[in-house]
């Protein structure tokens, strides 16, 4: 198990190294930060002051060892900007960010995964066939529109949501809901499809020839195998979420890392954009870790195999 | 659900009057769609109090008629939607043949490995993040879609040349003498064309939404071009002063377009896919198919 653990947590280094160079490389090789930073009428010397000064005259390679020794000292440096630490920046809008991927999250499959067993039980049936074409229409309403459709209802017609902003839960209500639209679409077919399989198989054949009442069949014997996809599009989906979620969080102008790291991408402005990558990718590392060992708990064949 | 079964009548019919709106849309149009009557800005869609048939669909805050916009948008839609498919289909196709029929050679080992760390990344964030970097405009969004979509199609047409080239068909070409390129361009490739199509029918109104949601986002199209996501954007800004027109109705353009093509792109899924079609006369789902759509984003984000 410790070797195990520590294999883990050296590829999640290793693969964090990887995305953060890239991006180093890519925003390096393109973009100029003074360009967008200095205002037009500076001249030149002062420009090559200012580049100096943010240490953009350096040779590349100077540079990216410069950042990863800052790195390992717990220093991403400061945005251009505001002059504060780009990890603090970051960070303050992380709860933000959380909170709206972790209720569109609950959302999609509070909703997802009864709609699916609902569409399961009766294939064909007039609940099978609504969900079916709604689930079609779910994946064909781009995510923006969605929102301006939902301001424009409840925010603008009847007023009873704000549109922007962040502050209570009723803040978080229809952005949650936006993100969460196309994957109550997703969690529905999954389920529905899933646990069709499942119901044909031995043990819940089993289960009914022992006399066991069908919503216990369902959900006690066929759900629980029937949910092990549902887990591993879970993981892949939170990474999507987060990506996702700017342009929920440029809608409804939710002050998230998302939208910030939007902002820094339109200014050039580096260190907030790299402790952004960093920041998701670790969270990507860290969620697939935790999706693989939720699937060993779920599924004692993958778990006895090690 | 036979092989001849019949595309879905209402949706091939919205979707041919939809292409044939763009394709003529300098003959359809009512108005110039740049022309800025600012004495008439905003004025309502006709069949609403205070709007006039001179609009039908009324104008935007610069007084530009939303009905010309929404038809010159189809047409960046459209092209947006095929011909970055075609660059996505033409680089994954060429790679994945290659691979294919050169199988655990070097080749084959650093390409994986690339298509998974490609299929790692959201698309969203590789596309904002180039275009953000390199400007605007319709030619570099629509090589950008393109060139992040290559991925899906090279591990695509890689699995089904590894699974057709066992095959007899191809030992018999083999063994007559046929050249390598001839086995894979005359022999391999017709037989890995029906999964490439179902995947294509995914694969253009997902296009066609990302050039939408990134013009929206303001790093798609440059800002004169009519694209639907951008008129959405700079319509948004009227919503709150009640004039929905400028942006829901663009957009219900693109859902429509949208929504059509997905219900087409099943159907094609159905009659292509023998994997789909056996399913669905045994209506029970099976696992899904090696050829099926990864579960990724559809819509964004």
């Amino acid at each position: 198990m410790a070797r195990f653990l520590l294999t883990r947590a050296l590829q999640a280094l290793f693969t964090l190294w990887v995305v953060v160079s890239l991006v180093f490389l890519l925003i390096h090789a393109t973009g100029d930060p003074i360009a967008v930073l200095a205002p037009q009428q500076m001249n030149a010397h002062d420009r090559a002051i200012l580049r100096a000064a943010l240490g953009l005259d350096q040779p590349l390679t100077v540079q990216y060892f410069r950042y990863w020794a800052g790195v390992l000292h717990g220093n991403l440096g400061v945005s251009y900007y505001s002059g504060q630490p780009a990890m603090r920046l970051i960070l303050e809008r992380v709860p933000v960010t959380l909170e709206l991927v972790g209720l569109s999250i609950g959302v999609a499959v509070l909703l997802g995964v009864p709609f699916g067993i609902w569409a399961a039980v009766r294939p064909d049936g007039v609940a099978d066939r609504v969900l079916r074409n709604l689930s079609v229409l779910g994946s064909s309403v781009p995510t923006f529109f969605l929102g301006i459709l939902l301001i424009y209802v409840f925010s603008v017609a009847f007023n009873i949501l704000p549109a922007s902003g962040a502050g209570g839960l009723q803040h978080f209500i229809m952005p949650a809901f936006t993100l969460a639209f196309f994957r109550i679409a997703l969690f529905t077919r999954l389920v529905r499809s899933t646990l069709l399989e499942t119901l044909n198989q031995n043990h819940v054949r089993t289960a009914r020839a022992k006399g066991v009442s069908e919503p216990v069949v369902i959900l006690k014997h066929a759900l629980r195998t029937a949910l092990l996809p549902l887990v591993t599009v879970f993981g892949l989906q939170f990474g999507q979420l987060f990506a996702g979620a700017v342009i929920t969080e440029t809608i409804f102008a939710l002050p998230g890392m998302n939208r910030m790291a939007l902002q820094a991408l339109y200014r050039l402005d580096y260190p907030i954009i790299l402790a952004y990558v960093l920041v998701v990718a670790a969270m990507f590392v860290t969620i697939n870790f935790l999706v693989d060992m939720a699937y060993g708990l779920l599924d004692p064949r993958v778990r006895d195999h090690g | 659900m036979g092989r001849f079964s019949r595309p879905p009548l209402l949706p091939t019919i919205i979707l041919a009057l939809l292409i044939l709106a763009a394709v003529f849309a300098p003959l359809i149009a009512p108005h110039d769609p740049e022309q800025q009557s600012l004495l008439m800005r905003l004025t309502p869609p006709a069949w609403v109090q205070g709007g006039t048939w001179r609009y039908p669909l009324g104008t935007d805050g610069l007084g530009r008629d939303v009905a010309s916009n929404i038809i010159y948008g189809l047409r960046v839609s459209l092209l947006a939607g095929i011909v970055s498919v075609a660059i996505s289909v033409l680089l994954g196709g060429i790679a994945g043949l290659i691979a294919g029929a050169a199988a655990d050679g070097w080749f084959d080992t650093v390409l994986m490995r690339l298509v998974d760390i490609q299929l790692s990344i959201p698309v969203v964030l590789i596309a904002l993040a180039v275009l953000a970097l390199t400007g605007r405009g319709l030619g570099k969004v629509i090589l950008v879609i393109g060139l992040v979509g290559w991925a899906q199609y090279a591990r695509l047409v890689r699995a089904s040349v590894l699974a057709e080239r066992r095959k007899d068909y191809v030992l018999a070409a083999r063994l007559l003498g046929a050249s390598r390129r001839r086995v894979i361009f005359r022999h391999l490739l017709p037989n890995v064309l029906g999964p490439l199509f179902v995947q294509i029918s995914v694969d253009i109104p997902r296009a066609v939404e990302l050039e939408a949601s990134l013009s929206f986002l303001g790093l798609g199209v440059a800002v004169t071009t009519p694209s639907l996501g951008l008129r959405i954007a700079q319509g948004y800004q009227y919503l709150f002063s009640g004039a929905w027109w400028p942006s829901v109705l663009p957009g219900l353009a693109l859902v429509l377009l949208v929504l059509c093509e997905n219900l087409i792109g099943d159907w094609v899924r159905d009659v292509l896919d023998p994997h789909y079609r056996r399913r669905r006369k045994s209506r029970i789902p099976a696992a899904p198919a090696p050829t099926d759509p990864a579960p990724t984003e559809r819509t964004l984000p």
